[in-house]
């Protein structure tokens, strides 16, 4: 177990020279001004699973890569490694017996946290044998100093009694948690979650709360897109941006008028220019799924298909890198800050209502106009009427989660869920649609090229007719995804939850 | 938590310093090792620097709760912990023997699975009760040989014996301590694999630098870590844990 010791400056400084008791730490690196990271997926996933990942430079240009307990601290292994891992190809596989990489589930790895430091690697020897590996590590404002302790696996008494001179180890950790917090928090707020509202709070604090955070959401994505280190985060930072367009659209009597028009032009305009590369981004992440449904001889000759997609990724990967580094995003995310934390920006007629009254109104109001629509769905119904009934869908799902604090958990999780369910097929059948288009238009492409062979153009139509009969199938089950949603039972549910 | 024993029923094959290395080796790779000392002599746990001492002996060890967890020491090495000998463990047997059961060692073993991803067992140079419950407890039995008529004659001996044991261990023997300057050594070296499919590629040399492990008391894969002989236990690490893997698909 990690034990953590408060020491001052100036023990820091002497900690070489110090031989508490009949021990004698032995000082194994210096660094003068470096820092401690800790490492983990946008969202947090290590640490969800009570692991916090830990880098540290060592002397050179090495580093040491350590994953320790978050309850305990407890250092569970350690890694000498050249750079901080960025993806999970940088670790063994077998690492902690594959917990690691479950719990990451192939997301790249970032810097959620990171504490400025000088920092005094140490050995604690008693008797010519090592019994504990320390941290001595001084914050950059210089006022506190800390000091992490490991004692080896049979000398954890041996190590308390030897550093009792130095102090008494600390039952809370302050630094530890210090450092655990800090990434938690960055965690959080990239693994979108949302402020805790209360039902009297005015709708312009509540409504200015939510946005605040999807800007933060969305801005903290921004340089992980440009490095291209990972898909999820021009993921994320587009739900973000989707979500804050919603908000806009579905609340509409909070903000002034001219603060609800730039916020929805804005948004819009972001999610026009990253949709191309999300698309890729997908298909290339399912390129391989897309193999396994064709027959073995067909595979090979998708091949060209997938050239055609990285060759596209990589355009419109500049694209999206140019429009995130333009004057005009920039521009945007300052101004639409500016105008949140702008009292003339909450000028609509509810803004001192309760939150609680504009959040039912606005989620049974969703709620009715999904089972007028969805009602009016038959069998002859054209698609778009289920694309449109997809987007409605999207909006309540986005609106019961924003508010989701304002009610009880046990009535407010049924209703996700069994939104959840018609969303799925929704989405499912949305794909097959969007996806058999997109494969016929990159097959008219390739068709120009004679070098392109026609067993390529065979594979992707084989690939298209699948979707299209997929898509026909789960048509055929929208009633029976569509009733339970808007039965009674589920409608009392909502009225019984928003009090109505 | 898998289990690899070093094991040879002669002496002086090279068990302790293949055992020694290749635990270094693996943790190297972040692989959370544990090393059990077995045999009473104690040469894996003076070569890492920790007294060959468990308190209460192996009487107490075998047969108290958490005995085995209390008796763990870390070692210099990150990722690296050594359960050491003691000299009471020339008794394992008679301790062993009152359980009237070949799982005992296994059963034991399994209280460490949460804290380990391997488990290497050092055993010592006999063909006893204590071999027979490492047998059962071991998923992988890797066997050091010397290139000679009479090595070849204790993995017949041993392959037999494996034949009357339950859920027997993958059985991996290589050559170690070659000296390719000898014509008895590169025949048995190349004759042996051709009617042993089951033998490891690597062959890991004779080396005057693993005669200094006892005044380093070090691995020499940290001591010498781009020697000759460190890369060939890497090599001999990546070749157990590429046969163990084409077994668990089997």
């Amino acid at each position: 177990m990690l034990k953590e010791y408060q020491i001052d400056a100036e023990t820091f400084k002497t900690l070489e020279t110090r031989k508490p008791g009949k021990a004698r730490l032995h000082v194994t690196g210096a660094l003068a001004l470096t820092q401690i990271s800790v490492l983990d997926s946008i969202d947090g996933r290590a640490l969800g699973a009570g692991l916090i990942l830990l880098w540290q430079p060592t002397i050179g240009r090495a580093g040491q890569f350590c994953v320790r307990k978050t309850k305990t601290g407890e250092r569970l292994v350690v890694l000498p490694l050249k750079t901080p891992p960025q993806t999970l190809g940088d670790l063994p596989a077998t690492l902690l017996g594959g917990a690691l990489h479950d719990a990451l589930d192939g997301r790249a790895l970032i810097c959620l946290h990171h504490l400025k430091v000088q920092l005094k690697t140490m050995n604690l020897v008693v008797k010519n044998q090592t019994i504990a590996d320390a941290v001595c590590a001084l914050e950059g404002d210089g006022k506190r100093a800390w000091m992490w302790v490991d004692p080896r696996k049979g000398f954890e008494n041996a190590a308390s009694s030897a550093l009792k001179p130095i102090g008494n180890a600390k039952a809370k950790m302050p630094a530890f948690s210090g450092v655990l917090d800090h990434a938690s928090k960055a965690a959080q707020l990239n693994s979108k979650g949302f402020p805790t509202l209360t039902a009297s709070q005015p709708a312009a604090q509540a409504i200015q709360l939510l946005h605040e955070t999807l800007l933060a959401q969305m801005t903290s994505q921004v340089d992980g897109t440009c490095k291209d280190l990972d898909i999820e985060f021009l993921h994320d930072l587009r739900v973000a941006s989707r979500r804050a367009r919603s908000l806009l659209q579905t609340v509409k009597t909070v903000l002034s008028e001219e603060a609800q028009a730039y916020g929805i032009e804005r948004y819009r305009w972001l999610g026009q220019e990253t949709t191309a590369l999300r698309d890729l981004d997908v298909y290339l992440y399912d390129y391989p799924a897309l193999q396994e449904a064709l027959s073995p001889e067909m595979r090979i000759a998708l091949e060209p298909f997938r050239l055609l997609l990285e060759t596209e990724r990589k355009r419109a990967f500049s694209r999206v890198k140019t429009v995130l580094k333009s004057r005009a995003f920039s521009q945007f995310a300052q101004s639409w800050g500016d105008k949140l934390a702008a009292d003339e920006s909450y000028q609509g007629k509810d803004a001192g209502q309760p939150i609680g009254a504009i959040a039912a109104k606005a989620i049974w109001k969703r709620y009715g106009r999904i089972c007028a629509d969805g009602q009016a769905i038959t069998d002859d119904t054209p698609a778009e009427a289920l694309h449109d009934l997809r987007k409605q869908g999207k909006k309540l799902r986005y609106l019961l989660e924003f508010f989701a604090s304002l009610y009880p958990a046990a009535q407010i999780k049924p209703r996700i869920g069994s939104l959840k369910k018609l969303q799925d097929l929704l989405g499912a059948y949305q794909d097959c649609a969007v996806q058999a288009a997109f494969l016929e238009d990159k097959a008219a492409k390739l068709r120009k090229d004679v070098s392109v062979p026609a067993e390529t153009l065979m594979a992707m139509g084989a690939l298209a007719d699948q979707r299209l009969q997929d898509e026909k199938r789960l048509r055929r089950d929208f009633q029976a995804f569509f009733k339970p949603f808007a039965s009674a039972p589920e409608r009392a549910g909502y009225k019984g939850m928003l009090n109505l | 938590m898998y289990v690899f024993a070093f094991y040879n029923l002669k002496g002086g094959v090279g068990k302790t310093t293949t055992a020694v290395n290749i635990t270094h080796v693996a943790s190297l790779m972040g692989t959370r090792s544990l090393i059990w000392d077995l045999d009473p002599q104690g040469a894996s746990t003076f070569y890492f620097g920790r007294k060959a001492k468990v308190k209460g002996g192996v009487e107490r060890l075998m047969t108290r709760d958490n005995a085995l967890q209390k008796a763990i020491k870390g070692t210099d090495y990150p990722n690296l912990d050594l359960l050491p000998a003691d000299f009471s463990y020339r008794h394992f047997d008679d301790v062993l023997e009152e359980f009237k059961s070949t799982k005992q060692l296994g059963k034991m073993s399994k209280t460490l699975k949460k804290d380990y991803d391997v488990m290497f067992l050092d055993c010592p140079p006999s063909l006893s009760h204590l071999s027979e419950n490492v047998m059962r407890a071991a998923d992988v039995l890797i066997m050091p040989m010397l290139p000679t008529t009479l090595s070849l004659r204790t993995y017949e001996q041993v392959s037999e014996f494996l034949q009357d044991v339950k859920k027997p261990p993958l059985l991996l023997p290589f050559f170690s301590m070659v000296d390719r300057r000898k014509s008895m050594h590169r025949d048995v070296v190349n004759g042996f694999p051709k009617e042993h499919p089951n033998a490891l590629s690597t062959i890991v040399p004779y080396s005057s630098i693993l005669e200094k492990m006892g005044l380093t008391r070090a691995p020499v894969t940290a001591t010498a870590p781009k020697s000759t002989i460190s890369v060939a236990y890497h090599s001999l690490w990546q070749d157990i844990q590429d046969a163990f893997a084409r077994h668990k698909r089997k």
